[in-house]
């Protein structure tokens, strides 16, 4: 029977090490792609996911399952990213998605579906593209609400206690944000 | 109520968080209403876009973050929680009997005995996983890279982790259960007879009478404090 994230937290208070390696392994998808949606940078959204872990592993000790792991989780993560994209824009004054050509070839390709025809993938890695560069000029605030709720899964309950607001508040910024992408992405289809 | 109510409802429907009553009056305005339903269609055709941009799998390496608390100075493993919730009295003693089971839990570890290397949880060898074995499973990956046997033994040592956490689990269960009825004790000042106290923190502890002698005059010292408090709280 596979344990509860609470369960394995737990056990990794009373110093149960293969506990953290457990939640790392279950919870390094998700959360990777969580950051790389928010900072549009794989690197840096590597960068972070070891940093969420890191301070997981550093509040064990004060660690209460009263909420539940996965909102802890993506709150930490949500905090982190927004601190990071606050010192990118006051260092560089430089919208994220400059990032879009910077980043190796090869990483892009492996994404491709090879059972596509070349046209296929080309269009598939456009429209990927549009939707990378749309969500990077979505607001934040607005972007932590999609990512979470359109990638991620989690309820608008949920995205209310991690981002700490009220749930009607973050229905109207997903909506707010659909609307948005809707408008963005079919201007540039 | 105007579009912009449902326009909300419509996002909320897409991702199946509207209850039935909701749903009803929904579709009662998507039946009146041109522009809603068109918005309808375009949140599906966008929902389609943005799963254009899939999931990246990169696994952690685990290997670097561990690296990382290490030099971070993080403690590995972590502190044990705090009880805060007890008075600093009995949170001595619960601190005191849990360091003493842990001293019982550090004799987890490897040692010759007679058999040969032995992997110890506590007192009880664990028979399964022998050097005799450990040299077996060398000699039969001979041929084998270094990487492949590394990959073995990583795999008896997880085996053995598995036991140890049925153990510790167990161990943890008394534990657990000894504590309250000491902590009873104390709270209701019933059990005030120190030596009983001792006898049950050294069995709980798995501590030897010689072990357990040193941490007793603390331990003697501690719950004094303790019961003078109870007696100044009560008088
Ligand atoms: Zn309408």
């Amino acid at each position: 029977m596979e344990k509860s994230d609470e369960a394995l937290m737990l056990q990794l208070q009373a110093g149960h090490l293969r506990s953290f390696d457990t939640l790392v392994r279950r919870w390094e998808k998700p959360l990777l792609n969580y950051c790389y949606r928010m900072v549009n940078d794989i690197t840096l959204a590597e960068d972070l996911r070891q940093d969420v872990f890191l301070r997981i592993y550093r509040s064990a000790k004060a660690y209460r399952p009263t909420a539940q792991f996965s909102t802890w989780l993506y709150r930490i993560a949500t905090n982190l990213c927004l601190d990071t994209l606050a010192k990118h824009q006051r260092r560089k004054e430089t919208p994220i998605d400059v990032y879009l050509e910077s980043e190796s070839e090869g990483f892009d390709e492996k994404l491709v579906d090879p059972s596509d025809t070349p046209d296929a993938a080309l269009v598939k890695k456009e429209t990927k593209n549009c939707v990378r560069s749309a969500l990077a000029r979505l607001p934040e605030d607005l972007r932590v609400v999609v990512t979470l709720r359109h990638y991620n899964g989690m309820k608008f309950r949920e995205i209310a206690e991690i981002v700490g607001g009220p749930i009607s508040t973050v229905k109207s910024r997903m909506t707010a944000g659909i609307e948005r992408l809707s408008r963005m992405l079919s201007k540039q289809e | 109520m105007d579009c912009r109510f449902f326009r909300e409802q419509i996002v909320l429907e897409s991702y199946d968080e509207l209850d039935a009553a909701a749903k009803k009056s929904l579709k009662a305005h998507l039946q009146t209403c041109r522009e809603c339903e068109q918005f309808q269609v375009n949140l599906n055709e966008t929902q389609q876009t943005l799963d254009q941009w899939e999931e990246v799998d990169r696994p952690t390496d685990i290997e670097a973050l561990h690296e990382a608390i290490r030099s971070k100075s993080l403690s590995w493993p972590p502190q044990l929680p705090a009880w805060r919730w007890l008075s600093w009295g009995v949170e001595a003693c619960l601190i005191l009997v849990i360091s003493l089971s842990a001293l019982a839990w550090i004799g987890v570890g490897v040692k010759w005995e007679d058999r040969g290397l032995t992997l110890r949880i506590g007192q009880e060898a664990v028979p399964e996983i022998t050097a005799q074995e450990l040299v077996r499973l060398l000699q039969a990956e001979r041929h084998a890279t270094q990487a492949e046997i590394v990959k073995q033994l990583q795999g008896a040592l997880d085996e053995f982790s598995e036991q140890l956490q049925v153990h510790l689990d167990e161990r943890q269960k008394q534990t657990n259960a000894q504590l309250t009825l000491i902590y009873q004790g104390l709270q209701s000042q019933r059990v005030q007879d120190l030596e009983l106290i001792r006898q049950e923190l050294q069995h709980l502890a798995g501590a030897t009478e010689a072990e357990f002698l040193e941490s007793h005059r603390v331990l003697e010292f501690i719950l004094a404090s303790h019961v003078s408090g109870i007696q100044k709280n009560t008088e």
